[in-house]
C-alpha cells in the first residue's frame, strides 16, 4: 500500500499532449464575402474623408436626374442634381458611424448588466432582467421619436435611441453565456485563487464569452444599418443636407414615377451592407466555434 | 505552538438536513493530514467552507481558525486575501480547473500578481521556475500553451503549481488524483507530498483511496455520515482501526494477490449509506454496524475534542473514535 519513492518523477516524455480533437479552425465562405463586403463599406467610408468624385453637397439643378454615367456621374445624378456615388460614400460614413456608436452603446451597458445579473442572481439577477425586459417592450422608434423630441432630430439621437434599444439583447445574451461560465470549474478554482466576483467576471468570464459578443455585435451592427436607415428616412436620423442612405430614399420616393432607379443604389447599398455583417457574424461564429457550425 | 488550521464544531446545513456536523480537528503546521470517507460523506462540503466557496444558498456554522483569525466571520475582501495566499485549493478535476483561453503562464503568474507586489516580469519568471518545480518538461514552452494542449497528468501539475505559488501555509487538495491514470496518479501524489514539503505548507488530502492517505497523510481523519467518526495516526489507524466502520472501509480494500488464488468474495460493509437527512438517530453507523447495542439507538456518539498535542508539528495526535464500542473493548452483554 506505499508508493515508492525511488521512480523520477518528472512527466513522462510521451505524454501525449491532448488536442482537443478535431476543432480545426476553418474559414468558411460566409466569413470572406462578409469580411470582403465589410472591408470595401469601411475603405469607401473612409475614402470619402479624402476624396469623393463630386462635391457630394454641391447643388446643380440644371443636372438633374441624369442617367449613369453622364459627364463622369458614375451612377447619375439625384433630383437637385448630387452626384449619387458621392452621396453615397459619405452615406457610409454616417451609416458606420451610428452602427459603432449604437452598437457601442449597447456593449457598454449591456455587458455589465448582464454580467451583474449572473454574478449575483437572487434579486439583482431579476431586478436587472426585468427591467431590460421593460426596455425590451419599448419600441426602438417610439424611443428614438422621443428622444428627437426631446433632443431634437439629429444623429446623436438616432444612435442613442438605437443604442438602448439593445442593450436589452446584449444583456441578455451576456447573462445567459455568463451563466453557463459560471458554472464551471475553472471559476470555482479562479475564486479560490483569492477574488471577488467583478474581478473573476472580468479577467475569467469575459474571456471566455467573447466569440458569442462578438457575433452578438456584428449581428447587431447589421440591424443598426437597417435601424439607422429606418429613422433617416422618417427624418429622425442624419438631417439633410447631409447625406445618408435612408434620407435619398426618402427623397427618391418623391421621384419614384419620374425616375424609379434613384432608389435603387441607396436601397441596394443598404441591402449588401446587411448581407455583408450578417454574413461576417457567421462566419466569426463558424471560425470560433466550430462546434456550433456543425450542428446549424 | 498554533495549529496553521483549527476547525471546531463545524456544520453544514443543505436545507434543514445537517450534511456536515459536529466535525472538529486540528492541523499542525507542516503536516500532512488525509481525511478520507465515501461519496456524501461530507468531506468536499467540509473543504469548501474552510475556504469560504460554499455553494450559494449553503451557508457554515462553527469555528475555523487559521492564524488567529475566524475565516467563517470574515468579509469576501478579508476572506479574499487569505484565499489562494494562506490556504489554497486543488481541484478534482484537472480537466476542467484551468481557465481554457488562458496561457499557462498567465494564470500562474496571475495568482502571483493578486496577492505578491510583484511586477509583470517578475511574475512570469516566477511562475515559470514553479512549472520546473512541478516537473513540466520544457517550461518555457508550457508558458505559452494552452490547457487544451496538454494532458490530465499534466494540467494536474499546474493546478499544483498554482496552489504553491505563494507558499501558502495549507495546501487542500479535493480527491487530486481521482480523474487520472493510476501510472500518472502515483507520479502525482509523490509530487504533491514532496512539494509541499519543500515549501513548508501542511496539506489537507481528500480523498476516498486508503492507499493514498496511507502513502501521502501522517494522520488521518475518517469521516461517516457527515461526522469525523474515528482519527490519529495513519499508521495507528490503519494498523488497528478502533472505530467499526474505519475496519469495515480497510477491510473492504481488495487484495490482488488473494483476489487472483481464491477469487474470493470481496468484503463489503453490510447496507449503502443513507440518503442525506436519513442518517439514524444516535450513532450515524448503527443501522450498519454488527456491534451495535440499545446504548447506540439514542445517544449521539460525539468525537472527543482535540487534544492540545494535536496542533504540534512534531507529536503524533492522539487518537480520537467517536464509538461506544470500539473495537478495543468488549461489548457489554
Amino acid at each position: 500500500m506505499t508508493i515508492t519513492d525511488s521512480f523520477d518523477l518528472t512527466e513522462p516524455e510521451e505524454a501525449p499532449a491532448v488536442d482537443s480533437g478535431g476543432e480545426r479552425r476553418r474559414v468558411g465562405a460566409n466569413l470572406i464575402v462578409g469580411a470582403a463586403i465589410v472591408l470595401t463599406i469601411v475603405a469607401t467610408a473612409l475614402l470619402s474623408f479624402l476624396w469623393t468624385p463630386f462635391d457630394p453637397t454641391r447643388v446643380e439643378v440644371p443636372d438633374r436626374l441624369k442617367g449613369m454615367g453622364w459627364e463622369g456621374h458614375l451612377l447619375g445624378t439625384d433630383q437637385v442634381g448630387h452626384d449619387i456615388l458621392s452621396q453615397l460614400m459619405v452615406g457610409a460614413r454616417n451609416t458606420l458611424f451610428v452602427g459603432i456608436l449604437a452598437v457601442g452603446i449597447a456593449l457598454v451597458v449591456g455587458v455589465p448588466l448582464g454580467g451583474l445579473a449572473a454574478a449575483r442572481r437572487g434579486w439583482v439577477e431579476e431586478s436587472v432582467m426585468r427591467l431590460s425586459d421593460v426596455i425590451y417592450a419599448f419600441p426602438a422608434i417610439l424611443l428614438a421619436i422621443l428622444l428627437s423630441a426631446a433632443r431634437g432630430p439629429g444623429i446623436s439621437s438616432a444612435m442613442i435611441a438605437i443604442g438602448v434599444a439593445y442593450i436589452p439583447i446584449v444583456a441578455r445574451v451576456t447573462r445567459g453565456a455568463s451563466l453557463a461560465v459560471f458554472q464551471t470549474d475553472y471559476i470555482r478554482a479562479a475564486y479560490s485563487y483569492g477574488r471577488g466576483r467583478t474581478y473573476v467576471f472580468v479577467r475569467h468570464v469575459l474571456p471566455n464569452i467573447s466569440s458569442v459578443l462578438i457575433v452578438q455585435a456584428t449581428v447587431l451592427f447589421a440591424l443598426a444599418i437597417l435601424a439607422e436607415a429606418a429613422l433617416s428616412y422618417l427624418g429622425l436620423g442624419v438631417q439633410p443636407p447631409a447625406p445618408s442612405w435612408g434620407g435619398s430614399l426618402v427623397a427618391a420616393q418623391t421621384f419614384f414615377r419620374i425616375k424609379a432607379s434613384l432608389a435603387f443604389f441607396p436601397g441596394l447599398a443598404i441591402a449588401i451592407s446587411v448581407v455583408g455583417f450578417n454574413l461576417l457574424g457567421d462566419g466569426i461564429r463558424d471560425f470560433l466555434d466550430p462546434k456550433l457550425a456543425e450542428k446549424t | 505552538m498554533e495549529p496553521v488550521l483549527r476547525v471546531r464544531d463545524l456544520g453544514v446545513l443543505v436545507g434543514p438536513v445537517p450534511a456536515v456536523s459536529g466535525v472538529s480537528f486540528d492541523i499542525a503546521a507542516s503536516r500532512r493530514v488525509g481525511l478520507i470517507g465515501e461519496s456524501g460523506s461530507g468531506k468536499t462540503l467540509t473543504a469548501l467552507s474552510i475556504m469560504g466557496l460554499l455553494p450559494e444558498g449553503l451557508s457554515a456554522v462553527g469555528q475555523v481558525v487559521h492564524d488567529g483569525r475566524e475565516l467563517l466571520e470574515l468579509s469576501e475582501e478579508e476572506i479574499c486575501e487569505i484565499r489562494g495566499d494562506r490556504i489554497t485549493m486543488v481541484f478534482q478535476e484537472p480537466m476542467t480547473a484551468l481557465n481554457p483561453v488562458m496561457r499557462i503562464g498567465d494564470q500562474v503568474a496571475e495568482v502571483l500578481r493578486i496577492h505578491r507586489d510583484v511586477s509583470r516580469s517578475e511574475a512570469k519568471l516566477r511562475a515559470m521556475e514553479l512549472l520546473r518545480q512541478v516537473r513540466l518538461r520544457d517550461p518555457e514552452a508550457r508558458m505559452r500553451a494552452y490547457p487544451h494542449q496538454l494532458s490530465g497528468g499534466q494540467r494536474q501539475r499546474v493546478v499544483i503549481a498554482l496552489a504553491l505559488a505563494c507558499d501558502p501555509a495549507l495546501i487542500i487538495a479535493d480527491e487530486p488524483t481521482t480523474a487520472l491514470d493510476v501510472t500518472v496518479q502515483a507520479q502525482i501524489l509523490v509530487l504533491l507530498r514532496d512539494l509541499v514539503e519543500d515549501h513548508g505548507s501542511s496539506l489537507l488530502l481528500i480523498t476516498h483511496d486508503l492507499a493514498v492517505v496511507a502513502s501521502v497523510c501522517e494522520d488521518v481523519l475518517v469521516m461517516y455520515g457527515g461526522r469525523i467518526i474515528e482519527s490519529g495516526p495513519t499508521r495507528d489507524v490503519f494498523d488497528s482501526p478502533n472505530h467499526p466502520y474505519t475496519d469495515g472501509l480497510l477491510a473492504a480494500v481488495p487484495e490482488i494477490e488473494a483476489g487472483i488464488e481464491r477469487r474470493s468474495r470481496l468484503a463489503t460493509i453490510a447496507g449503502s449509506v443513507p440518503g442525506l437527512g436519513q442518517f439514524p438517530t444516535g450513532c450515524v453507523f448503527r443501522n450498519r454496524c454488527d456491534r451495535a447495542t440499545e446504548a447506540c439507538l439514542t445517544e449521539p456518539t460525539l468525537l472527543p475534542e482535540p487534544s492540545i498535542e494535536s496542533g504540534l508539528s512534531d507529536v503524533d495526535p492522539p487518537r480520537r473514535v467517536a464509538c461506544f464500542h470500539p473495537l478495543d473493548s468488549e461489548i457489554p452483554s
